[in-house]
């Protein structure tokens, strides 16, 4: 009895795992005044499709509904999210933060571990443009990492228009400039440099296009960019990343924070700030997101947005990379109530596996009518700490056996 | 934590196979000590304490897999693999070596010059490498059946399972000897140098040393090639 390949079932210790990361998460979340937001699993996949790009709507999980429609499980959730805002929402007022903890589902053959459901928490904050909502949704990336354990992270902040711009002042031929623009979203830069030395361009443009994916570090960064570019739309990117890193820095974040204007993200949507969160733990990003001032817009309702996204599963890893104890969480005792098969101590042991779950422990009630030795095995395999035999004592007194030791006590309940 | 665990190692992906060799003289070449890899030729995994460099073979195809998980910072690998197994990996060096090309060839009886044709049959492709052959095909606008083969592809002409093959040649020895000729020259290959997109932030200047390094290696290499 097979499942499709890349889906898969979370038995109860990774449930409980991933039940805490995402309460670590949301708690951050609703503190700042994000509302959890819910959305369709599936929906039409030419509303999914005005967020995705070309490789996203290769990736979309799509079947027909019973009228013909294509229906598309969601890739990711600004797009419904966006949908939602700019339709349902329209009227009301601004900002609007949003928050979800949600599965999203891509045929993801290419990557690793071929997964095709995976599980994100993330935010949207819609309807203002400033610098200062970049910086909130940044600082709460960042908030969020540390809330969930995580010690050692960064936050790579780039921008979309530092490349768009450099992109536009180099004169060469549209083709020319497509071909420039792909190997460089797909990081090859063994092929723009070959396609660069065809191409008739300025040798200091040449180097510098070359050399943006090492322009990476602190604020320096910036001053070294801004020597060797002199399009207007470059320029300006560099100071609206200066702008959010002085906000930044006013949240005491700077350590967390750094400067990258060599970031490529696969999304279409972007139009501003970008940014990316890593480790020295995992070959991947843990979260990532931006400004997308357009996509709202696609709706009916032009608002402009920024949100990010964190991966729940990655972000799994890399705290148990980092520290093996990181997840393994601390949970109440668990007790087991015998009443030994005996009718008539039946109620007693509901009222004492009552006032137990009161106190906040896990009870269960010995239900199989089994002997005390099995009862007994069955507690030390499910990690039962305590059995209690309850027995006919008017007392209130009640034998208490350690599961390990099989060390009995009597106890008052 | 234990030193082979220890982040601050910088780890390096070998392909095994014909890249194994110019990979051990391109590092041996920079400075780092391998001794020749005959450690490592037994082992999978080897450690350089001093430099703090640990090393992994791999198959060749799973190169990049090791490298885009990060599992590897940095790999060396055939451009045919990158080019098959398209990873999310920067590629930032062509190293120059292990030179070969990704051929169209067909039987020598075959009309070379149209080799297309074929009486209204669909052509069938045999091959190790599926997405290029697609690739390949559909750029020239001709429907062919790829038939996926895991190797001596140079056989499926021969005994009627493929038309012709899209496959590596590096002399054309094997070519001959199996009667087969080549049409098309599909794309120029040789060992490329690959860096884990996260590690390329995490060990900057590591990387960024070492890539310079390589690049000067290569340069004056490909130099000495080129006066004989």
């Amino acid at each position: 009895m097979n499942i499709p390949e890349g889906l898969n079932d979370l038995l109860p210790e990774e449930v409980f795992k991933r039940r805490f990361l995402e309460n670590k998460i949301s708690q951050v979340f609703n503190k700042w005044g994000y509302q959890e937001i819910i959305t369709p699993t599936f929906e039409f996949y030419e509303i999914l499709a005005k967020g995705a790009g070309s490789i996203m709507k290769k990736e979309m999980i799509k079947f027909f509904d019973r009228e013909g429609n294509i229906i598309a499980l969601r890739p990711e959730m600004t797009t419904p999210i966006a949908r939602v805002t700019s339709t349902k929402l329209k009227g009301e007022p601004k900002p609007l933060r949003f928050y979800y903890i949600s599965n999203v589902f891509r045929y993801d053959d290419l990557k690793t571990g071929n997964r095709k459901e995976f599980n994100q928490a993330g935010v949207e904050l819609i309807g203002v443009n400033s610098k200062e909502a970049d910086a909130e949704v940044i600082a709460l990336a960042v908030e969020c990492l540390k809330n969930s354990g995580l010690k050692k992270f960064f936050i790579d902040i780039g921008h979309i228009n530092f490349f768009n711009g450099v992109m536009e002042s180099i004169k060469v031929k549209e083709k020319r400039k497509q071909e420039i623009k792909k190997a460089i979203l797909n990081k090859d830069f063994v092929l723009l440099e070959k396609i660069l030395s065809l191409e008739d361009i300025k040798d200091r443009e040449k180097e510098f296009i070359l050399k943006m994916p090492t322009l990476r570090g602190g604020e320096e960064v910036l001053e070294e960019a801004e020597k060797m570019i002199d399009n207007k739309l470059s320029l300006s990117a560099l100071k609206e990343i200066k702008e959010i890193y002085n906000l930044l820095r006013d949240y005491g974040l700077e350590e967390y924070i750094l400067i990258d204007l060599g970031i490529i993200r696969n999304f279409d949507y972007y139009t501003g700030i970008i940014f990316e969160g890593y480790t020295d733990y995992l070959g991947f990003p843990v979260c990532g997101g931006g400004r997308y001032d357009n996509l709202c817009a696609k709706f009916g309702k032009d608002l402009p947005s920024t949100g990010f996204a964190i991966g729940i599963e990655r972000l799994a890893t890399i705290l148990e990379k980092e520290d093996t104890n990181s997840l393994k969480l601390e949970r109440p005792d668990k007790y087991l109530v015998y009443y030994q098969n005996n009718k008539t101590y039946f109620k007693k042991a509901l009222v004492v596996a009552e006032n137990l779950r009161k106190k906040g422990l896990i009870v269960e009630l010995e239900i199989g009518k089994r002997e005390y030795e099995k009862v007994l095995n069955y507690a030390r395999f499910r990690g039962i700490k305590y059995i209690l035999i309850i027995a006919d004592d008017q007392s209130g007194k009640i034998k208490r056996i350690e599961v390990i030791s099989e060390k009995k006590e009597i106890i008052n309940l | 934590m234990s030193r082979e665990n220890n982040t601050n190692y910088l780890v390096i992906a070998l392909s095994s196979g014909k890249l194994f060799k110019p990979s051990i003289k391109l590092l041996e070449g920079i400075g780092i000590d391998l001794k020749g890899g005959k450690e490592i030729n037994r082992k999978l995994a080897f450690f350089n304490h001093n430099q703090e460099i640990k090393f992994v073979i791999t198959r060749p195809k799973d190169n990049p897999t090791y490298v885009e998980c990060g599992a590897a910072d940095i790999g060396i690998v055939g451009e045919d693999v990158l080019l098959e197994e398209k990873k999310d990996v920067y590629r930032l060096i062509d190293l120059k070596f292990g030179n070969c090309k990704m051929v169209l060839a067909v039987p020598e009886e075959r009309e070379q010059e149209k080799y297309y044709k074929n009486n209204g049959h669909r052509l069938r492709v045999a091959t190790k490498y599926p997405r290029i052959a697609g690739d390949y095909f559909k750029e020239k606008g001709i429907y062919v059946e790829l038939i996926k083969l895991y190797g001596s592809v140079e056989l499926a002409p021969q005994i009627g399972l493929a038309d012709m093959i899209v496959d590596i040649v590096s002399t054309g020895r094997t070519l001959k000897e199996n009667k087969l000729i080549i049409v098309d020259e599909i794309i120029p290959l040789s060992a490329q140098l690959i860096v884990n997109r996260i590690s390329y932030k995490t060990k900057h200047k590591r990387i960024t040393r070492l890539l310079q390094d390589i690049k000067k290696f290569v340069s004056l290499e490909s130099g000495k090639i080129a006066e004989y």
